[in-house]
């Protein structure tokens, strides 16, 4: 603690590096449909669309204890989740408030955490915490097409791929990692990656 | 022998007897034994098919009972997410427990099912509540292979498990588009199914399967080697002789379009068609010994009888020959050998008469004048008459008859002469003479009748009839039709036999018959003329038509002529017109075909182009070009006709098919566009030929998250909530809402000048609506643009439109208005609740289409002349219920009043889902016109409208339809009366 607290502000001699990098998707296309009439409901019916998510396998030494000053949240709200994408470190707990007019039951399966929210109203919130590292896919039960996903992790480096596909994790300890790039709908890469000190180490993948 | 055969009648006639009888039965055993070759192969076909459609029956039964099993396994979000987890970490525990409680919910004693993941690999296999072990139990791969395909959308299999037999469904489990697995469900084929199905159907069964029969009756299951032993490569074989009793044997793929899966053995015994057989033939033997018996004793006895009165004839013969007409011959049967004594009599007598009548037949001209010669009831030299004088000359017979041969003219005349005449003996008439092409007869001379007036206008009538005969054959032979023209006239003639004293003719003469063959060269074809004489002399009704007098030639006064057009009952034209049915029971009936064709139709759905492949998806899915299209057939019936729809007059019906063509382009997740073609007969269907245009064409961007998006192009104007589900399923009529109707309903041809011509407005069709207000079934497609979104449970648009609200479909198009009357439409909607829904929308524009700014008042323009449309909507689903509101207050500025005429109309409909695929719907609709002020007082200025609905829909499958509307509108003005309406509709998306 004390050893992040004395890190130089003005970036001085670094004691930790990053990882930045791109990752590609090559994905079966996805068959569309479109309302021909203007101004009628727009129902999303493909089904949710859910970020790429980086994290390193396995606890990190050294790794700064970084207490969150608020709850993550992954809403649901215009029958999606939102956000579709979330990494946590183990401990985390999530809160899962439904913003839709209608109903939504949240549950999940994964071998690290399964709940099932049950049902509840516009503007209530259910929270669960998550206590074992892994994968969670949440799903809702009224909407088959509703899907997301909770990566939690025994460290607090992760990152969500944004839309061009790019990432980066800071504040790194130096030392050999092993980084995992995971999509639910794509066989993940995994990769040993050197991070030095003041330095930015690329990881670039293409998930298939 | 031969010899007895020529000489006597006795031995034909026994030699006849005996070969007939022979030759009797010889065909009727022949004959049966083909139709009992006919009848078992007929039984055993029915019996065949009779068990086929019974299993297949119970086969389908048991496949929608699969279909239940499978539908909470293949849509539960748990499932999916059960079956996700068990793929990627091979954990069965929590997903074998799922599926085992959905299973249990259907309390079925043996259900297997089987899951596969996206290759067709088995992830779990439970038969009951047990999961079984092993590569793939099931057998589910290679079907579930070809589903993942896409080559079968459902597949059908059969395995044996644990000595049962199980039918299994096959199906994709799919989420949003995307496949995750398949799944299975099996259920079994119980043996007492099929035993039981076999002792009905009275034969015998066998399902075999993986070569051996695991469900089947017990002397199918003995004899099941020898039957296949005796199968042929059709799978049929006949006549096989086993277990004591003769069969029929066909085999049957259980599966049509995959004869793999197993077959259906199907034996039915013959023994019960064959016996009746057997005891008919044994009948027919001894029937036909019998015959052959009797045939000798009636031969001898019918010979004998022959004979003697043959003899009597031979000898009387005989004496006539040798001049002694008194000849006669006993008659003493009533058979046809005393008929021919008799009529041997009857000539010898007629011999006799003949011979006495031929010096007076040499100098007279007709049998009737004969008659009356032998009689000594006529002068010769002539006497004044009281007769009928008729002439009938064909019309035109020199252009009829221009470039024929002499013979064909001759063979033409004799054929039409011979009908007439026949006309006039009938009605005891004489036909006096032919002279060329005219007929002269004479009625009451020479031989006295009753009524001879009214006989020579009934005859007159039967010419004509006879002349419409053989036109028709005429026509028929490809040939002209023949004009007749005949004159009549009744009056005093001199009679007699005129000419020299070796050669002359019994005849008439004087003004009367000059005057008769004055009006049949004034006659028509098919006419008849005569004199108004004529008509007061004749005692038979007549139906005639007075012409007024005439000038004659020859004559000094004008004659009074009458046509008659029949006589008594009969009238020229004979009999009534065809009959009609009325339009609502011919519609009832084609609804009953329709209904009654769809129940026989395949339960699979017709493929859409989009299962042909008739679509492009580029690799990374980012450009789809997609074509799909849907046919309407639809058929109307207007018992009264619609005012201002040509061609749509009362009790007429019509035909009216639609056909769209929509191209759907996707460019990323954000850019998409539409193109409609579309085919029909106008936006209201009208008997007018087919017109093709461009309907629909624009082009979609959506904002990144998909919340708001800008629309650019033609496409139906958003105004009022009818827009957003015309032609949908949500739309469950066949015709818009009254409402939607009457959008256009200020489609005037002139700007109205004062107030006072405004309210005489709706009396006076010309100025204001030359047809009416026009019919507008289908929502206005408009150019323009607009911008969409949706923000949580609020739904949005704003556009600019080209066309007024109230053009009518002619300036819908970029051509018909330009952008000369721009409108503005605005909409909102929100969803209350899942089941509540509200909205509202807003439409300003001007009403006048440009052609009329002539008209216009003294400096008033079109911005003086617009229509402001709110209209307020809800809708409400629950459960199998929707019911359906909107209002609509439509207010037109029109300068020169003190207020604006303001109309209000409402429309409620109610739809529900009695059966799956099946609803009725009912709706009402009002438009209330508000009263506006002017010089002699207020009052509405247009007829309050209503109109009540009722609607039926069927769903035949995925992509096919049918609807039935009936509807009634009602108003009081003059213009547009109470109207029908029946409807009738299949469509059909592809």
């Amino acid at each position: 603690m004390a050893c992040l607290l004395a890190v130089p502000a003005d970036g001085g001699a670094q004691t930790t590096g990053s990882v930045a990098g791109t990752v590609t998707v090559q994905r079966a296309p996805v068959r569309r449909s479109a309302d021909r009439y203007p101004g009628a409901a727009t129902h999303v019916k493909t089904v949710q669309d859910v970020p790429v998510v980086v994290f390193i396998e396995g606890p990190v030494a050294g790794a700064p204890a970084r207490p969150l000053s608020t709850i993550p949240v992954m809403a649901q709200s215009d029958t999606a989740f939102s956000p579709a994408a979330l990494a946590v470190p183990v401990g985390t707990t999530v809160s899962f408030p439904n913003q839709d007019t209608f109903f939504h039951n949240v549950f999940s399966y994964s071998a690290s955490a399964r709940f099932d929210l049950g049902r509840y109203p516009r503007g209530q919130a259910k929270e669960v915490t998550f206590e074992k590292p892994g994968i969670v896919k949440v799903y809702c039960e009224v909407h088959e097409f509703m899907r997301a996903i909770i990566v939690v992790t025994e460290n607090p480096f992760h990152a969500v791929v944004d839309q061009t596909g790019s990432f980066r994790i800071d504040g790194v300890p130096p030392g050999r990692y092993r980084f995992v790039v995971w999509h639910p709908d794509l066989d993940p890469v995994e990769r040993d990656v050197e991070v030095a000190a003041g330095r930015t180490a690329r990881l670039d993948a293409e998930l298939r | 022998m031969l010899r007895v055969l020529r000489e006597s009648f006795a031995a034909k006639l026994f030699a006849g007897l005996l070969g007939t009888v022979g030759l009797l039965m010889l065909v009727t055993y022949g004959v049966m034994q083909s139709v009992t070759a006919t009848q078992v192969q007929q039984a055993s076909e029915r019996a065949t098919q009779n068990a086929a459609t019974q299993f297949t029956k119970l086969d389908s039964i048991r496949l929608q009972l699969a279909a239940r099993v499978a539908r909470p396994l293949t849509q539960a979000p748990r499932i999916h997410a059960l079956l996700d987890e068990a793929v990627e970490t091979g954990d069965l525990s929590l997903l074998a427990g799922e599926v085992v409680y959905q299973v249990d919910l259907f309390q079925l004693d043996d259900v297997l099912v089987a899951f596969t993941d996206t290759r067709g690999r088995p992830v779990l296999t439970l038969h009951g509540s047990v999961a079984m072990e092993g590569a793939d139990p099931a057998g589910v791969t290679p079907i579930a292979e070809r589903v993942l395909s896409g080559e079968a959308m459902e597949g059908r299999s059969y395995r044996v498990l644990d000595g049962e037999l199980f039918s299994i469904r096959t199906t994709l489990i799919q989420v949003g588009g995307r496949a995750i697995g398949t799944l299975s469900v099996g259920l079994v084929v119980p043996d007492e199914e099929v035993t039981e199905a076999g002792d009905v159907l009275g034969v015998e069964v066998c399902l075999v399967v993986e070569g051996s029969c695991t469900a089947g009756t017990a002397r199918a299951r003995e004899a099941l080697d020898l039957f296949m032993d005796h199968m042929g490569d059709r799978g049929a074989a006949r006549d096989v002789e086993v277990l004591g009793d003769t069969w029929s044997v066909r085999l049957q793929p259980l599966v049509e379009a995959d004869p793999g899966q197993g077959e259906r053995l199907i034996a039915v015994p013959l023994g019960p068609v064959l016996a009746p057989f057997r005891r008919i033939k044994a009948a027919l033997l001894l029937g036909g010994g019998f015959a052959l018996v009797l045939s000798v004793v009636v031969g001898v006895a019918l010979s004998r009888g022959l004979t003697r009165p043959v003899r009597a004839l031979v000898a009387a013969t005989g004496r006539v020959a040798e001049g002694d007409y008194e000849a006669e011959v006993p008659v003493t049967t009533r058979d046809e050998l005393g008929t021919l004594a008799a009529a041997f009599n009857d000539m010898t007598h007629g011999l006799l008469l003949k011979e006495r009548l031929r010096v007076i037949l040499d100098v007279v001209s007709s049998r009737e004048v004969a008659e009356e010669l032998v009689r000594g009831g006529l002068e010769l030299g002539g006497e004044n008459r009281q007769v009928t004088v008729l002439f009938a000359d064909i019309r035109g017979f020199s252009t009829l008859t221009e470039g024929m041969e002499p013979q064909a003219v001759i063979g033409l005349l004799n054929e039409c002469m011979q009908r007439l005449s026949d006309a006039v003996v009938e009605e005891r008439g004489h036909v006096d003479k032919f002279v060329g092409d005219e007929l002269m007869a004479v009625f009451n001379a020479p031989k006295e009748v009753q009524d001879h007036a009214g006989r020579a206008l009934r005859a007159a009538v039967g010419m004509q009839a006879a002349m419409r005969v053989l036109n028709r054959e005429r026509a028929a032979r490809g040939e002209a039709a023949i004009g007749l023209g005949i004159g009549i006239n009744t009056g005093e003639v001199v009679a007699g036999k005129m000419g020299s004293q070796t050669r002359n003719n019994y005849t008439v003469l004087g003004d009367t018959v000059n005057l008769a063959s004055r009006l049949c060269s004034a006659a028509g074809a098919g006419e008849i003329l005569v004199t108004r004489g004529c008509v007061e002399a004749s005692e038979t009704t007549v139906h005639a038509e007075e012409l007024g007098g005439r000038a004659f030639k020859g004559f000094t006064e004008e004659v009074a002529v009458v046509a008659v057009h029949g006589v008594g009952g009969s009238s020229p034209e004979g009999g009534s017109g065809p009959a009609r049915t009325s339009p609502i029971a011919s519609a009832l009936i084609a609804l009953g075909l329709l209904v009654g064709g769809a129940a026989d139709l395949p339960a699979q759905a017709l493929p859409t182009l989009s299962d042909l492949g008739l679509e492009y998806l580029s690799a990374d899915g980012a450009v789809q070009l997609s074509l799909s299209g849907r046919v309407d057939l639809e058929a109307y019936r207007f018992p009264e006709g619609v005012y201002g729809l040509a061609g749509a007059g009362a009790g007429e019906g019509l035909v009216a098919p639609r056909i769209r063509l929509f191209t759907d382009l996707f460019l990323g997740d954000h850019v998409y566009g539409l193109l409609e073609m579309r085919a029909d007969r106008g936006h209201a269907p009208q008997p007018v030929s087919m017109d093709a245009r461009l309907e629909q064409v624009y082009l979609r961007v959506t904002r990144g998250d998909g919340s708001v998006s800008l629309q650019v192009g033609r496409f139906a104007s958003p105004f009022g909530s009818y827009p957003l589900r015309h032609l949908s399923p949500a739309d469950p009529f066949i015709r818009p809402p009254l409402i939607y109707d009457y959008r256009t309903m200020m489609c005037a041809g002139i700007a109205p000048p004062t107030a006072e011509a405004f309210l005489t407005w709706r009396d006076r069709p010309d100025e204001f609506r030359s047809i009416g207000a026009p019919p507008v079934w289908d929502v206005p497609y408009q150019w323009g643009a607009m911008v969409a979104g949706s923000s949580g449970p609020v739904r949005y648009r704003l556009a600019a439109m080209n066309s007024a609200p109230s053009s009518g479909p002619g300036a819908w198009g970029w051509d018909g208005e330009r952008m000369r009357h721009p409108s503005l439409v605005a909409g909102v909607g929100v969803t209350v609740s899942p089941a509540f829904s509200l909205g509202a929308s807003f439409n300003r524009g001007p009403w006048l289409e440009p052609l009329k700014q002539g008209t216009f008042p003294e400096g008033r323009g079109r911005w003086d002349h617009l229509q402001t449309m709110v209209s307020l909507d809800a809708t409400y689903a629950r459960g199998p219920w929707v019911a359906r509101a909107e209002v609509v207050r439509d207010q037109w500025d029109v300068p020169n009043l003190s207020e604006a005429p303001v109309e209000y109309g409402g429309s409620m409909e109610l739809q529900v889902d009695v059966t799956a695929g099946f609803f009725v719907a009912g709706r009402v609709g009002v438009l209330d016109f508000r009263p506006v002020a002017g010089e002699a007082g207020g009052r509405d200025w247009d007829y309050d409208v209503t109109r009540v609905e009722a609607s039926a829909g069927y769903r035949l499958d995925r992509n096919s339809g049918v609807l039935a509307s009936l509807g009634r509108t009602s108003a009081p003005s003059v213009l547009e009366p109470a109207q029908g309406m029946l409807a009738v509709q299949w469509w059909w998306t592809f």
